[in-house]
């Protein structure tokens, strides 16, 4: 069984009559890059918090990297959504300041602060004041500000936010190589492409609950429509022709065959009997921005 | 302790190099420096304001005498009065600086009482001239050189001496002697003063850093690190000291401005007060700043705008003050039990003992129970606003309400 860098059950967090989170219970295993989904309001944000220690779960149990939120706090980066550094105070200075938060001494935090500058490219900006970054090289700044300890597990809430595509590139980047050194992900954000992209698992909420959890592979084929794309030698009519008009239809240049009660492998030896020269052959899924559409809005009905 | 001392140095050096705290730091003595020379321009003493003060007793003065009561000078007085046959000497003398003040005494003083005057003195120093006790001397030795002997002439001259003793047990007074009890009494209104300077100057900032930490939301990541109480405390600490500094800055700047007798009289009586009261005072003056600075912090986080958190904090400034009101009551029976009750309760006890302690002989109950209560209120105190503190700031743009604030204390409780 793998080793669990985050775990919780159960977790209920109230404020007054509103229960933003309800018995949620997920886990994250380490070295993982994990998605954490939900639309607005979803209950995330205080998911995060109480993951954080920040505020106290009224219900249930958190344990990260072994230890409770509080025992932790040095080993763990957290990159909160509404986030901002000391605007009047100087880069490398407030990166130093929150790294011996963490519990580093002052040349260690200032050695890493630097190197990370350097990986972002801002190691020109180190003296400049916080205000005087542009908001891009602020939203790197932040980044810096979470790894800046080396943290074991790093729980990152929109972490792409305000990046022009080359700085998302370069955070892409930067989360895989954390990844490869064993480092544990928790990823939070609304750009379905890139989670879908990066995460091997997610966990959906909706209304404070799971309404999804599992390997990103198996709930896309789950919400998958039972198509296959494929591209034969042999032209749209010939495969209508042998599988039923219904079946076949034509888009994009692509033939879209609905499997209706076969399974893919059959669909597959039907053609091969048929003589049809297959060039490609694709089992659809859906993408991650349906499910999550299709997931909260069966959740509202 | 080291996260708290970790934000504790964070916040001293980056707000002490605040323009707005060098500048105010600098400014008090500025202009307590133009506020001195504009007085001694004003009085025309501007020289003296420097050397001499209002000391006007080592000036040389001048006698012109009708009455026959001064003619000859007694022993003593050669080297400080001179003594002229007529006005014209003596006005001669008085424009050329070598008397600062010709009297002219009449013929029929006795029953007149009159003497006339010129003098080259000016402002105050012209009255304190006339009504030195250097003058009163003079007058009193010459008028009774006759009548008394050595002993009881002397006796007149001198003030008596009073030795206290305590009411019930006739054994002296702790606090009998009178310049002690001066002492003493400013050495209360010092501390007392410095305390609630403290505290405001502190809570300016503390707002102001909150304010500015809820605005840039780069609180949650600090939160993420540390936990209210530990935030709090080094804030307070680290704002604390800074206020301190200010502070010190102040006095030692209006020491340095001190050439004259004002500026002398508050530093000097620091040194001269009862060692006990020293000590009770620093005491008092550290766990009085502990309270209010941490509820001060926990004000801060309430509002959703600087102003907001301004109006909350000021219910505790009020508080802090409430002794310096009542401070004439206070000098007239610091016993009472109005003022016993306010020196037990937590957030009246550090002003009210600090001014009760040099007055009179304070119940030692009264001043075990008051340290011990205070001492116990400043872990709860920066617990509590630890926690408003907490739920204050993730509040963005919404005022917490006192019933949300004691329904989440209960729940934490």
């Amino acid at each position: 069984m793998p080793e669990q860098a985050l775990t919780v059950s159960e977790l209920v967090k109230r404020y007054d009559q509103v229960t933003a989170v309800d018995h949620l219970s997920f886990s994250i295993e380490r070295g993982e890059l994990f998605g954490l989904l939900g639309p607005n309001g979803a209950g995330k944000t205080s998911t995060i918090r109480a993951l954080m220690g920040i505020v106290p779960p009224d219900e249930g149990t958190v344990r990260l990297l072994g230890g409770a939120p509080k025992q932790v706090r040095g080993r763990v980066g957290y990159l909160p959504e509404e986030r901002g550094l000391y605007a009047k105070q100087r880069l490398l200075e407030v990166l130093v300041f929150l790294a011996q938060l963490k519990g580093l001494d002052a040349d260690t935090a200032h050695e890493n602060a630097m190197r990370w500058l350097e990986r972002v490219d801002l190691q020109d900006r180190a003296q400049d004041k916080i205000s005087e970054l542009s908001r891009g090289m602020q939203q790197k700044a932040q980044l810096v500000a979470t790894l800046v300890h080396d943290p074991d597990l790093i729980i990152l809430d929109e972490p792409f936010q305000g990046l022009d595509p080359v700085n998302v590139n370069l955070v892409k980047e930067i989360l895989r190589e954390l990844q490869s050194r064993g480092k544990t992900i928790a990823l939070s954000s609304h750009q379905m492409n890139l989670v879908e992209e990066l995460c091997d698992r997610i966990v959906l909420i909706n209304h404070g609950r799971a309404v999804l959890y599992g390997p990103l592979s198996e709930i896309k084929r789950k919400y998958a429509e039972r198509t296959v794309r494929l591209r034969t030698g042999a032209g749209t009519e010939a495969l209508q022709a042998t599988l039923g008009g219904d079946n076949v239809e034509h888009r994009n240049g692509v033939d879209i065959v609905h499997l209706a009660d076969w399974e893919p492998s059959d669909l597959l030896r039907r053609l091969l009997d048929a003589g049809i020269e297959v060039l490609s052959y694709e089992v659809a899924t859906a993408p991650l921005q349906d499910i999550f559409v299709a997931a909260v809005q069966a959740e509202a009905a | 302790m080291k996260p708290i001392m970790v934000v504790a140095s964070h916040e001293f050096r980056v707000n002490v190099r605040r323009p707005a705290y060098i500048i105010f730091t600098v400014a008090v003595p500025i202009i307590g420096l133009i506020f001195l020379l504009v007085s001694a321009f004003l009085g025309g003493d501007m020289d003296r304001i420097f050397t001499g003060g209002l000391d006007s007793d080592s000036e040389p003065i001048g006698i012109v005498d009708h009455s026959g009561l001064f003619d000859p000078l007694l022993p003593g007085w050669d080297d400080q009065v001179t003594l002229f046959a007529d006005e014209e000497a003596a006005r001669e003398a008085l424009r050329a600086e070598r008397i600062s003040t010709m009297l002219i005494v009449s013929a029929d003083y006795v029953e007149s009482g009159e003497v006339a005057y010129s003098t080259n003195e000016s402002g105050l120093r012209k009255q304190v001239a006339l009504e030195s006790e250097r003058v009163r001397s003079l007058f009193v030795e010459h008028l009774t050189r006759d009548a008394l002997n050595d002993d009881v002439r002397a006796r007149i001259l001198q003030s008596p001496t009073y030795v206290e003793l305590d009411a019930e047990t006739g054994a002296p007074a702790v606090n009998g002697e009178g310049e002690a009890w001066l002492a003493d009494m400013m050495v209360a209104y010092f501390f007392g003063i410095l305390l609630i300077m403290a505290v405001f100057t502190a809570s300016g900032y503390l707002l102001q850093g909150v304010a500015e930490e809820k605005d840039s939301r780069v609180v949650e990541i600090v939160m993420s690190s540390v936990s209210p109480f530990e935030l709090l405390t080094g804030k307070v600490l680290g704002l604390g000291a800074l206020g301190l500094l200010q502070v010190v800055i102040w006095l030692v700047a209006a020491y340095a401005l001190s050439g004259g007798a004002q500026g002398m009289l508050g530093v000097s009586f620091s040194f001269t007060a009862r060692p006990e009261v020293m000590v009770l005072s620093l005491v008092y003056f550290v766990l009085g700043f502990g309270i209010f600075a941490a509820l001060m912090g926990a004000a801060s986080a309430l509002g959703t705008t600087q102003q907001e958190s301004q109006k909350s904090a000021s219910i505790f400034s009020m508080i802090a003050a409430v002794p310096l009101f009542l401070a004439s009551g206070l000098m007239q029976n610091p016993n009472s039990t109005l003022f016993r009750v306010l020196s037990w309760f937590p957030l009246t006890a550090p002003t009210t003992m600090l001014m009760r302690l040099p007055m009179t002989t304070v119940p030692t109950i009264d001043i075990v129970g008051s340290i011990v209560l205070t001492a116990a209120a400043l872990p709860l105190a920066l617990w509590l606003a630890g926690e408003v503190f907490r739920m204050g700031l993730l509040m963005y743009g919404k005022r917490l309400t006192l019933p949300e604030i004691w329904r989440a204390l209960r729940n934490r409780a």
